[in-house]
Protein backbone atom coordinates (compact mmCIF):
# COMPACT_ATOMS: atom_id res chain seq x y z
CA UNK A 1 0.00 0.00 0.00
CA UNK A 2 1.23 3.32 -0.69
CA UNK A 3 2.00 6.21 2.00
CA UNK A 4 0.78 9.13 2.38
CA UNK A 5 2.80 11.84 0.22
CA UNK A 6 4.10 15.26 2.92
CA UNK A 7 1.49 17.12 1.45
CA UNK A 8 -1.36 15.02 2.15
CA UNK A 9 -1.87 16.17 5.25
CA UNK A 10 -2.60 19.74 4.71
CA UNK A 11 -4.94 18.69 2.14
CA UNK A 12 -8.97 19.29 2.60
CA UNK A 13 -11.06 16.19 2.22
CA UNK A 14 -11.85 15.23 -1.07
CA UNK A 15 -15.25 13.54 -2.84
CA UNK A 16 -14.21 10.56 -5.17
CA UNK A 17 -17.30 9.40 -6.59
CA UNK A 18 -17.18 5.66 -7.66
CA UNK A 19 -19.74 4.00 -10.09
CA UNK A 20 -19.01 0.22 -9.35
CA UNK A 21 -22.22 -2.37 -9.51
CA UNK A 22 -19.46 -5.23 -7.71
CA UNK A 23 -19.48 -4.52 -4.08
CA UNK A 24 -15.83 -6.80 -3.89
CA UNK A 25 -14.86 -4.12 -6.49
CA UNK A 26 -15.88 -0.87 -4.25
CA UNK A 27 -14.78 -2.27 -1.24
CA UNK A 28 -11.39 -2.56 -1.99
CA UNK A 29 -11.50 0.61 -4.34
CA UNK A 30 -13.32 2.38 -0.98
CA UNK A 31 -10.02 0.89 1.32
CA UNK A 32 -7.61 2.41 -1.20
CA UNK A 33 -9.35 5.99 -1.62
CA UNK A 34 -9.49 5.68 2.45
CA UNK A 35 -6.01 5.51 2.52
CA UNK A 36 -6.04 9.35 1.66
CA UNK A 37 -8.54 10.61 3.95
CA UNK A 38 -10.68 10.70 0.58
CA UNK A 39 -13.94 10.32 1.28
CA UNK A 40 -15.98 8.43 -1.23
CA UNK A 41 -19.73 8.19 -2.05
CA UNK A 42 -20.95 4.75 -3.94
CA UNK A 43 -23.34 4.70 -7.26
CA UNK A 44 -24.14 0.86 -8.06
CA UNK A 45 -25.18 1.97 -11.73
CA UNK A 46 -24.81 4.99 -14.18
CA UNK A 47 -28.53 5.82 -13.54
CA UNK A 48 -27.92 6.18 -9.88
CA UNK A 49 -24.68 8.18 -10.38
CA UNK A 50 -26.84 10.94 -12.39
CA UNK A 51 -29.44 11.12 -9.91
CA UNK A 52 -26.34 11.78 -7.46
CA UNK A 53 -24.91 14.26 -9.04
CA UNK A 54 -28.22 16.09 -10.26
CA UNK A 55 -28.51 16.89 -6.40
CA UNK A 56 -25.00 17.69 -5.68
CA UNK A 57 -22.30 17.73 -8.21
CA UNK A 58 -19.15 18.46 -5.69
CA UNK A 59 -16.60 16.17 -6.34
CA UNK A 60 -13.53 16.35 -7.51
CA UNK A 61 -13.29 12.68 -9.43
CA UNK A 62 -15.63 9.89 -10.73
CA UNK A 63 -14.07 6.57 -10.93
CA UNK A 64 -16.42 5.00 -13.91
CA UNK A 65 -16.92 1.19 -14.53
CA UNK A 66 -17.46 0.74 -17.57
CA UNK A 67 -19.69 -2.75 -17.78
CA UNK A 68 -22.86 -1.73 -15.89
CA UNK A 69 -25.58 -3.32 -15.95
CA UNK A 70 -28.67 -0.80 -17.54
CA UNK A 71 -26.79 2.39 -18.42
CA UNK A 72 -23.28 1.61 -19.29
CA UNK A 73 -20.25 3.66 -18.02
CA UNK A 74 -19.57 5.66 -21.38
CA UNK A 75 -23.65 6.87 -21.84
CA UNK A 76 -22.84 7.80 -18.11
CA UNK A 77 -20.04 9.91 -18.88
CA UNK A 78 -21.31 10.68 -22.08
CA UNK A 79 -24.42 12.55 -20.11
CA UNK A 80 -22.24 13.88 -16.63
CA UNK A 81 -20.07 15.79 -19.75
CA UNK A 82 -23.62 17.30 -21.07
CA UNK A 83 -24.69 18.87 -17.68
CA UNK A 84 -22.52 22.57 -16.88
CA UNK A 85 -22.92 21.54 -13.27
CA UNK A 86 -20.15 18.88 -13.44
CA UNK A 87 -18.87 18.10 -16.68
CA UNK A 88 -15.41 19.65 -15.18
CA UNK A 89 -15.28 16.92 -13.09
CA UNK A 90 -12.81 14.29 -14.31
CA UNK A 91 -14.08 10.53 -15.32
CA UNK A 92 -11.30 8.36 -15.19
CA UNK A 93 -12.66 4.58 -16.28
CA UNK A 94 -12.08 1.41 -14.25
CA UNK A 95 -11.63 -0.78 -17.29
CA UNK A 96 -10.14 -4.41 -17.80
CA UNK A 97 -10.02 -3.52 -21.62
CA UNK A 98 -7.39 -3.92 -24.27
CA UNK A 99 -5.15 -0.67 -24.63
CA UNK A 100 -7.22 -0.17 -28.26
CA UNK A 101 -10.47 -0.50 -26.39
CA UNK A 102 -9.32 1.93 -23.55
CA UNK A 103 -8.21 4.21 -25.93
CA UNK A 104 -11.88 4.29 -27.27
CA UNK A 105 -12.92 5.13 -24.10
CA UNK A 106 -11.22 8.56 -24.06
CA UNK A 107 -12.25 9.42 -27.55
CA UNK A 108 -16.01 8.73 -26.07
CA UNK A 109 -15.37 11.23 -23.80
CA UNK A 110 -13.84 9.50 -20.97
CA UNK A 111 -11.12 11.68 -19.11
CA UNK A 112 -8.61 8.64 -18.41
CA UNK A 113 -8.32 4.99 -17.41
CA UNK A 114 -6.90 3.16 -15.12
CA UNK A 115 -6.64 -0.82 -15.02
CA UNK A 116 -9.34 -2.74 -13.14
CA UNK A 117 -6.49 -4.48 -11.55
CA UNK A 118 -5.23 -1.66 -10.42
CA UNK A 119 -2.54 -0.58 -7.96
CA UNK A 120 -2.86 1.96 -5.84
CA UNK A 121 0.06 3.68 -6.75
CA UNK A 122 -1.63 3.23 -10.60
CA UNK A 123 -5.12 4.62 -9.38
CA UNK A 124 -3.19 7.68 -7.01
CA UNK A 125 -1.38 8.76 -9.51
CA UNK A 126 -4.14 8.74 -12.03
CA UNK A 127 -6.54 10.49 -9.65
CA UNK A 128 -3.40 13.08 -9.20
CA UNK A 129 -2.62 13.60 -12.45
CA UNK A 130 -6.96 14.48 -13.14
CA UNK A 131 -7.26 16.36 -10.06
CA UNK A 132 -4.86 19.17 -11.65
CA UNK A 133 -7.09 19.15 -15.22
CA UNK A 134 -10.49 19.18 -13.59
CA UNK A 135 -9.28 22.04 -11.42
CA UNK A 136 -7.75 24.01 -14.34
CA UNK A 137 -11.45 23.33 -16.31
CA UNK A 138 -13.15 24.74 -12.71
CA UNK A 139 -10.45 27.53 -12.50
CA UNK A 140 -11.75 28.53 -16.40
CA UNK A 141 -15.74 27.69 -15.32
CA UNK A 142 -18.15 30.25 -15.00
CA UNK A 143 -17.05 31.26 -11.62
CA UNK A 144 -13.74 32.96 -12.69
CA UNK A 145 -15.33 34.65 -15.77
CA UNK A 146 -14.26 37.82 -16.42
CA UNK A 147 -16.03 40.53 -14.26
CA UNK A 148 -14.20 43.37 -14.89
CA UNK A 149 -11.30 43.01 -12.44
CA UNK A 150 -8.64 40.61 -12.75
CA UNK A 151 -8.89 37.30 -11.78
CA UNK A 152 -7.47 35.79 -8.35
CA UNK A 153 -4.69 33.73 -10.42
CA UNK A 154 -4.72 32.35 -14.15
CA UNK A 155 -4.34 28.72 -12.95
CA UNK A 156 -4.31 27.47 -16.46
CA UNK A 157 -0.95 29.40 -17.42
CA UNK A 158 0.54 27.95 -13.59
CA UNK A 159 -0.42 24.77 -14.48
CA UNK A 160 0.97 24.86 -17.90
CA UNK A 161 4.34 25.42 -16.52
CA UNK A 162 4.17 23.51 -13.57
CA UNK A 163 1.79 20.40 -14.88
CA UNK A 164 2.44 18.43 -11.17
CA UNK A 165 0.38 18.76 -8.17
CA UNK A 166 2.84 18.28 -5.77
CA UNK A 167 5.43 21.11 -6.95
CA UNK A 168 2.23 23.72 -7.24
CA UNK A 169 1.59 22.98 -3.72
CA UNK A 170 5.18 23.53 -2.94
CA UNK A 171 5.02 26.48 -5.17
CA UNK A 172 2.09 27.77 -3.51
CA UNK A 173 3.68 27.45 0.18
CA UNK A 174 6.64 29.48 -0.57
CA UNK A 175 4.79 31.84 -2.63
CA UNK A 176 2.23 32.24 1.05
CA UNK A 177 5.34 32.32 3.31
CA UNK A 178 6.99 35.17 1.30
CA UNK A 179 3.81 37.10 0.87
CA UNK A 180 2.30 36.98 4.49
CA UNK A 181 5.56 38.10 5.44
CA UNK A 182 5.61 41.19 3.01
CA UNK A 183 1.84 42.12 4.02
CA UNK A 184 2.63 42.40 7.75
CA UNK A 185 5.87 44.34 6.74
CA UNK A 186 3.31 46.76 4.49
CA UNK A 187 1.21 46.47 7.35
CA UNK A 188 3.76 47.96 9.45
CA UNK A 189 4.97 50.71 6.68
CA UNK A 190 1.46 51.86 6.05
CA UNK A 191 1.06 52.47 9.88
CA UNK A 192 4.51 54.69 9.92
CA UNK A 193 3.95 56.09 7.02
CA UNK A 194 6.76 54.72 5.58
CA UNK A 195 7.18 55.53 2.12
CA UNK A 196 10.48 53.71 0.94
CA UNK A 197 8.84 50.53 3.04
CA UNK A 198 5.87 50.73 1.64
CA UNK A 199 7.38 50.84 -2.06
CA UNK A 200 9.98 47.73 -1.31
CA UNK A 201 6.70 45.51 -0.06
CA UNK A 202 4.80 46.66 -3.19
CA UNK A 203 7.85 45.73 -5.26
CA UNK A 204 8.03 42.69 -4.05
CA UNK A 205 4.43 41.44 -3.99
CA UNK A 206 4.39 43.07 -7.72
CA UNK A 207 7.24 40.41 -9.15
CA UNK A 208 6.30 37.57 -6.74
CA UNK A 209 3.02 37.95 -8.48
CA UNK A 210 3.36 37.98 -11.70
CA UNK A 211 5.27 35.11 -11.38
CA UNK A 212 2.56 33.30 -9.67
CA UNK A 213 0.09 34.40 -11.64
CA UNK A 214 -1.97 36.19 -8.72
CA UNK A 215 -3.48 38.95 -11.02
CA UNK A 216 -5.65 40.32 -8.41
CA UNK A 217 -3.02 40.88 -5.61
CA UNK A 218 -0.12 42.45 -8.61
CA UNK A 219 -3.06 44.44 -9.57
CA UNK A 220 -3.61 45.90 -6.00
CA UNK A 221 0.16 46.38 -4.97
CA UNK A 222 0.31 48.12 -8.50
CA UNK A 223 -2.35 50.39 -7.54
CA UNK A 224 -1.43 51.28 -4.13
CA UNK A 225 2.42 52.05 -5.28
CA UNK A 226 1.17 54.22 -7.84
CA UNK A 227 -1.08 55.69 -4.70
CA UNK A 228 2.32 56.47 -2.67
CA UNK A 229 4.03 57.99 -5.49
CA UNK A 230 1.38 60.26 -6.21
CA UNK A 231 1.32 61.21 -2.58
CA UNK A 232 -2.50 60.50 -2.32
CA UNK A 233 -3.06 59.17 1.15
CA UNK A 234 -6.88 58.46 0.84
CA UNK A 235 -6.49 56.55 -2.24
CA UNK A 236 -3.43 54.67 -0.72
CA UNK A 237 -5.46 54.30 2.39
CA UNK A 238 -8.23 52.17 -0.08
CA UNK A 239 -5.40 50.58 -2.19
CA UNK A 240 -4.18 48.82 0.79
CA UNK A 241 -7.59 47.37 1.91
CA UNK A 242 -7.80 45.95 -1.69
CA UNK A 243 -4.21 44.39 -1.71
CA UNK A 244 -5.34 42.87 1.72
CA UNK A 245 -8.37 41.61 0.21
CA UNK A 246 -6.49 40.17 -2.62
CA UNK A 247 -4.10 38.61 -0.74
CA UNK A 248 -6.60 36.51 1.57
CA UNK A 249 -9.06 36.30 -1.73
CA UNK A 250 -5.68 34.92 -3.21
CA UNK A 251 -5.50 32.09 -0.45
CA UNK A 252 -8.84 31.20 -0.85
CA UNK A 253 -8.56 30.56 -4.47
CA UNK A 254 -5.32 28.74 -4.03
CA UNK A 255 -6.56 26.32 -0.89
CA UNK A 256 -9.93 25.45 -2.99
CA UNK A 257 -7.96 24.63 -6.13
CA UNK A 258 -4.85 22.52 -4.43
CA UNK A 259 -6.85 21.36 -1.42
CA UNK A 260 -4.35 22.56 0.47
CA UNK A 261 -3.95 24.20 3.71
CA UNK A 262 -2.62 27.38 3.60
CA UNK A 263 -3.27 29.41 6.79
CA UNK A 264 -2.14 32.65 7.96
CA UNK A 265 0.49 32.33 11.05
CA UNK B 1 39.57 27.30 -3.14
CA UNK B 2 39.47 25.17 -6.72
CA UNK B 3 36.80 26.90 -8.85
CA UNK B 4 33.47 24.56 -9.26
CA UNK B 5 32.09 25.04 -12.15
CA UNK B 6 29.15 22.82 -12.41
CA UNK B 7 27.18 24.68 -9.38
CA UNK B 8 25.41 27.86 -9.54
CA UNK B 9 24.30 29.44 -7.16
CA UNK B 10 20.30 31.29 -6.52
CA UNK B 11 20.58 34.69 -4.61
CA UNK B 12 17.21 35.97 -3.66
CA UNK B 13 15.52 37.33 -0.27
CA UNK B 14 12.11 35.38 -1.56
CA UNK B 15 11.72 31.80 -0.72
CA UNK B 16 9.06 31.81 -3.44
CA UNK B 17 11.45 33.47 -6.26
CA UNK B 18 14.11 30.64 -5.28
CA UNK B 19 12.28 27.53 -5.76
CA UNK B 20 11.04 29.11 -8.84
CA UNK B 21 14.32 29.65 -10.28
CA UNK B 22 15.22 26.17 -8.52
CA UNK B 23 12.85 24.15 -10.47
CA UNK B 24 13.60 25.93 -13.83
CA UNK B 25 16.94 25.03 -13.47
CA UNK B 26 16.39 21.18 -12.82
CA UNK B 27 13.93 21.18 -15.74
CA UNK B 28 16.74 22.12 -17.71
CA UNK B 29 19.02 19.40 -16.76
CA UNK B 30 21.18 21.00 -13.31
CA UNK B 31 21.54 18.20 -10.36
CA UNK B 32 19.44 19.52 -7.44
CA UNK B 33 23.01 18.72 -5.65
CA UNK B 34 24.42 21.40 -7.70
CA UNK B 35 21.96 24.02 -7.12
CA UNK B 36 22.75 26.41 -4.08
CA UNK B 37 20.87 29.01 -2.44
CA UNK B 38 21.43 32.00 -0.56
CA UNK B 39 18.82 35.05 0.65
CA UNK B 40 21.22 38.06 0.59
CA UNK B 41 24.62 39.56 -1.26
CA UNK B 42 26.18 39.03 2.17
CA UNK B 43 25.50 35.51 2.42
CA UNK B 44 25.87 34.87 -1.76
CA UNK B 45 29.66 35.97 -1.20
CA UNK B 46 30.45 33.74 1.79
CA UNK B 47 29.47 30.89 0.48
CA UNK B 48 31.23 32.04 -3.23
CA UNK B 49 34.52 32.57 -1.39
CA UNK B 50 33.73 29.20 0.87
CA UNK B 51 32.96 27.22 -1.91
CA UNK B 52 34.51 28.24 -4.87
CA UNK B 53 31.59 28.66 -7.09
CA UNK B 54 31.62 30.98 -9.89
CA UNK B 55 28.01 30.46 -11.43
CA UNK B 56 25.63 33.34 -10.17
CA UNK B 57 22.34 34.23 -10.89
CA UNK B 58 21.51 36.78 -8.74
CA UNK B 59 17.99 39.30 -7.76
CA UNK B 60 18.93 43.06 -8.23
CA UNK B 61 16.61 44.50 -5.14
CA UNK B 62 17.50 42.89 -1.98
CA UNK B 63 17.56 44.43 1.66
CA UNK B 64 21.72 43.30 2.35
CA UNK B 65 24.02 43.99 0.04
CA UNK B 66 21.92 44.28 -3.37
CA UNK B 67 22.84 42.62 -6.54
CA UNK B 68 24.89 45.19 -7.72
CA UNK B 69 26.78 45.57 -4.56
CA UNK B 70 27.06 42.34 -5.04
CA UNK B 71 28.69 42.10 -8.46
CA UNK B 72 30.39 45.61 -7.83
CA UNK B 73 32.44 43.70 -5.61
CA UNK B 74 33.51 40.57 -6.88
CA UNK B 75 34.13 42.15 -10.32
CA UNK B 76 35.20 45.34 -9.48
CA UNK B 77 36.88 45.34 -6.55
CA UNK B 78 38.21 41.72 -6.31
CA UNK B 79 38.25 42.18 -10.34
CA UNK B 80 36.86 37.90 -10.30
CA UNK B 81 37.07 37.29 -14.00
CA UNK B 82 36.03 33.98 -13.51
CA UNK B 83 32.95 34.74 -12.64
CA UNK B 84 29.50 34.06 -14.27
CA UNK B 85 27.39 36.87 -13.24
CA UNK B 86 23.46 37.08 -14.70
CA UNK B 87 21.39 39.59 -12.51
CA UNK B 88 17.81 39.43 -12.43
CA UNK B 89 14.84 41.93 -11.62
CA UNK B 90 11.68 43.41 -11.42
CA UNK B 91 12.52 46.76 -11.84
CA UNK B 92 12.34 48.08 -15.45
CA UNK B 93 15.52 46.72 -16.90
CA UNK B 94 16.38 50.62 -18.39
CA UNK B 95 17.71 51.51 -14.76
CA UNK B 96 19.62 48.80 -13.96
CA UNK B 97 21.56 48.62 -16.98
CA UNK B 98 22.04 52.25 -16.75
CA UNK B 99 23.33 51.95 -12.75
CA UNK B 100 25.63 49.20 -14.06
CA UNK B 101 26.81 51.41 -17.44
CA UNK B 102 28.08 54.13 -14.65
CA UNK B 103 30.04 51.58 -13.04
CA UNK B 104 31.53 49.76 -15.70
CA UNK B 105 30.00 46.52 -15.31
CA UNK B 106 28.70 45.10 -18.44
CA UNK B 107 26.82 41.79 -17.34
CA UNK B 108 23.46 40.20 -18.41
CA UNK B 109 20.07 41.35 -16.94
CA UNK B 110 17.04 39.77 -17.22
CA UNK B 111 13.27 40.44 -16.33
CA UNK B 112 11.95 38.58 -13.50
CA UNK B 113 8.66 38.34 -15.22
CA UNK B 114 9.84 35.72 -17.28
CA UNK B 115 11.28 33.78 -14.44
CA UNK B 116 8.26 31.26 -15.74
CA UNK B 117 9.46 31.08 -19.28
CA UNK B 118 12.74 29.98 -20.89
CA UNK B 119 15.37 32.00 -19.78
CA UNK B 120 16.51 29.36 -18.09
CA UNK B 121 16.58 27.19 -20.85
CA UNK B 122 19.66 24.75 -21.24
CA UNK B 123 20.61 26.95 -24.60
CA UNK B 124 20.08 29.96 -22.42
CA UNK B 125 22.26 28.92 -19.56
CA UNK B 126 24.99 27.74 -22.05
CA UNK B 127 25.12 31.19 -23.48
CA UNK B 128 25.67 32.59 -19.71
CA UNK B 129 27.49 29.50 -18.11
CA UNK B 130 29.02 27.33 -20.63
CA UNK B 131 30.99 25.55 -18.15
CA UNK B 132 27.85 24.52 -16.07
CA UNK B 133 26.43 23.47 -19.94
CA UNK B 134 29.15 21.31 -20.47
CA UNK B 135 28.72 19.68 -17.10
CA UNK B 136 24.64 19.03 -18.06
CA UNK B 137 23.25 15.30 -18.92
CA UNK B 138 23.66 15.05 -23.10
CA UNK B 139 19.73 14.06 -23.65
CA UNK B 140 18.81 17.39 -21.66
CA UNK B 141 20.58 20.05 -23.55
Amino acid sequence: MVSPSADDGARKTMRIMVVEDVDFNLAILTAILAERGWQTVAAASGEAALDILAQDPDFQIILMDIGLPGMDGVEATRRIKENPACRAIPVIALTAETAAAQERLLAAGLDGYVEKNFDPDQLFAAIDKHLLVGRSRQAAGPASAASGEPPDLDFKALFATYADEAILCRIAKAFFTDADKQIILLGEAMAASDQEGILACCHSLRGSSAIFTAKKLGAAAKELDTCIRQEKKNEADSAWHRVRAAHESLRGTVSNRLNLSLQND
Amino acid sequence: MPPDYSTILIVDNAEFIRMVVRLRLEGAGVAPKNIREAENGREAYALLVAEGIVNILCDYEMAVMDGIELASKLLIAEQRRDLRFVLFSGTPLAKITTALAKIGLDIPVVPKTRLRESWTRPDTLGAWFPELAVSLPQQQK
